[in-house]
């Protein structure tokens, strides 16, 4: 089962037009301690309603930074996730994790959206992982008719991004098995 | 010459700084862009601490005059040189006003008090107006973030002033701190590097004096932006100084000349603006809460 605790944190109360560095490690500091509040799993919803300028400073700072303190592993088995009526808004924020060969994942209005880099075959995977809400590797191999091990490294790619959630269930000869999860909600 | 742009003004700053001429006569200048009257206020600093006698012979159009006086031109340079008499302010002849930016904390306040301006002004939408404030944020916080990087410069002296034409709007942005070149000498394997090469590597390259891969890039996004709404950018450091627009991007010798200078120009079809301005007292109530 993939039930995920789930918090929102707006980014609105900082302010509309976002902003600069000194600004955003402000609000890093605010988000990073609500992240560590966090039940595991859990997942935090960054909320970008309400604000009409993320500047590429001030994302760097709040939302890429964490990321990759998250990519890094300091944080457990919690996510972030992007929330705005549009994803235009964090286009700047995508540069920022385009530098740190990052990427997050953006729920929008008409559905979901990666923000910052990721090859389009990584993106089809997301996507099924997505899709499905809950899935192996194997699965998702024979959907994409593509190699197991193929599939493995995506699917590693994409937990290491947290853009998935993955949970070791045993081992399958020399590999570990995982089950696959969406980090979107409902 | 009869206009001080971001192409000329290099000649009359080469007269202030590097020739250390006793008089500098301005009297047949017809036009100053934002971008020149930044240089000029910053010059005649330089030359103010250096303690050179300079006499300056100011505009004899009233309008150019007039307009100086509006930005805030002579009560910056005051006590270096006498003002004219009707170098006065009105309000209808600046958009915003040459701002002072010191530290980060005050970045935000100046985008917003420029932004107002601009909405005061114009009826543009939020989107357009956006735009802009994202190029303001990143270039303003430049000077706190980079123009005393050494942590030896007095005082960077950084300055912001925006100003609206018939078919652009004008940003220019200066300091006189260490310059790209200073900043990114810090970083380890940038030392030594020309004016030339540092603007090259900061504008085009997108590296600061941060290794952190998320620092750094903004200016070249800035210029990515600036070409794709056809309009132009100056980045002046040092002794190099780039002009970009949508049809070429060269960088050339300039007289040797503290900190850095930037002037961004933005056709105003890019926000929208087709309506005449609507004048206000914004100017004013600006001056006043930043007395």
């Amino acid at each position: 089962m993939n039930d995920m605790h789930e918090r929102m944190f707006p980014i609105a109360p900082f302010g509309a037009r976002l902003g600069t560095r000194l600004e955003g490690k402000a609000a890093r500091e605010r988000l990073l301690v609500a992240l560590d509040g966090l039940p595991q799993p859990g997942r935090l919803m960054v909320l970008l309603d309400g604000v009409e300028v993320l500047s590429g400073s001030f994302a760097d700072e709040a939302i890429a930074i964490p990321y990759s303190r998250l990519a890094a592993g300091e944080y457990g088995d919690r996510y972030l996730v992007l929330r705005a009526a549009s994803a235009e808004i964090a286009d700047d924020l995508s540069h920022k994790l385009d530098r740190r060969r990052l990427a997050a994942l953006c729920s929008t209005d008409d559905g979901w959206r990666v923000v910052g880099p990721l090859p389009a075959v990584m993106q089809e995977t997301l996507a099924l992982v997505i899709e499905r809400g809950e899935t192996t590797a194997r699965e998702l191999a024979d959907a994409l008719g593509i190699r197991h091990n193929a599939c493995l490294h995506r699917v590693s790619r994409l937990a290491q991004l947290r853009l998935i959630r993955r949970e070791a269930v045993g081992s399958v000869g020399p590999h570990q098995s995982y089950r696959l999860f969406s980090i979107l909600g409902p | 010459m009869a206009q001080l742009t971001v192409e000329t003004v290099d000649q009359v700053l080469d007269v202030l700084v590097n020739r250390h001429a006793s008089a500098l006569d301005l009297r047949h200048v017809t036009f100053v862009d934002p971008y020149a009257l930044l240089l000029l206020v910053l010059g005649m600093r330089h030359r103010s601490e250096t303690g050179e006698h300079l006499a300056v012979q100011w505009p004899q159009r009233p309008a150019v005059r007039r307009w100086m006086g509006a930005a805030g031109f002579f009560s910056l340079v005051e006590g270096r040189a006498s003002a004219p008499a009707d170098g006065s302010r009105r309000i209808s002849d600046a958009l915003q006003p040459i701002t002072a930016i010191i530290e980060e904390r005050e970045v935000s306040p100046v985008v917003e008090a420029f932004d107002r301006r601009l909405a005061q002004r114009y009826p543009l939408t939020g989107t357009s107006r956006n735009a802009l404030v994202r190029i303001m944020i990143e270039l303003f916080q430049n000077i706190p973030q980079h123009s005393n990087a050494t942590g030896r410069i007095a005082d960077p002296f950084g300055l912001a002033i925006m100003q609206d034409y018939a078919d652009s709007i004008f940003l220019a942005v200066a300091d006189k701190g260490v310059g790209l070149r200073g900043s990114l000498a810090l970083r380890a394997g940038f030392a030594g590097l020309s004016d030339r090469r540092a603007l090259d590597t900061i504008v085009f390259e997108g590296i600061s004096r941060f290794t952190d891969p998320g620092r750094g890039g903004e200016l070249r996004r800035i210029a990515r932006l600036v070409r794709n709404w056809d309009g132009m950018l100056a980045v002046r450091s040092g002794e190099a100084c780039l002009i970009a627009d949508a049809e070429r991007g060269d960088v050339y010798d300039a007289p040797a000349f503290p900190g850095a200078q930037i002037a961004v120009r933005l056709p105003r079809q890019v926000f929208g603006i087709d309506a005449p301005a609507i004048d206000s007292d914004a100017f004013t109530g600006f001056n006043e809460r930043h007395a």
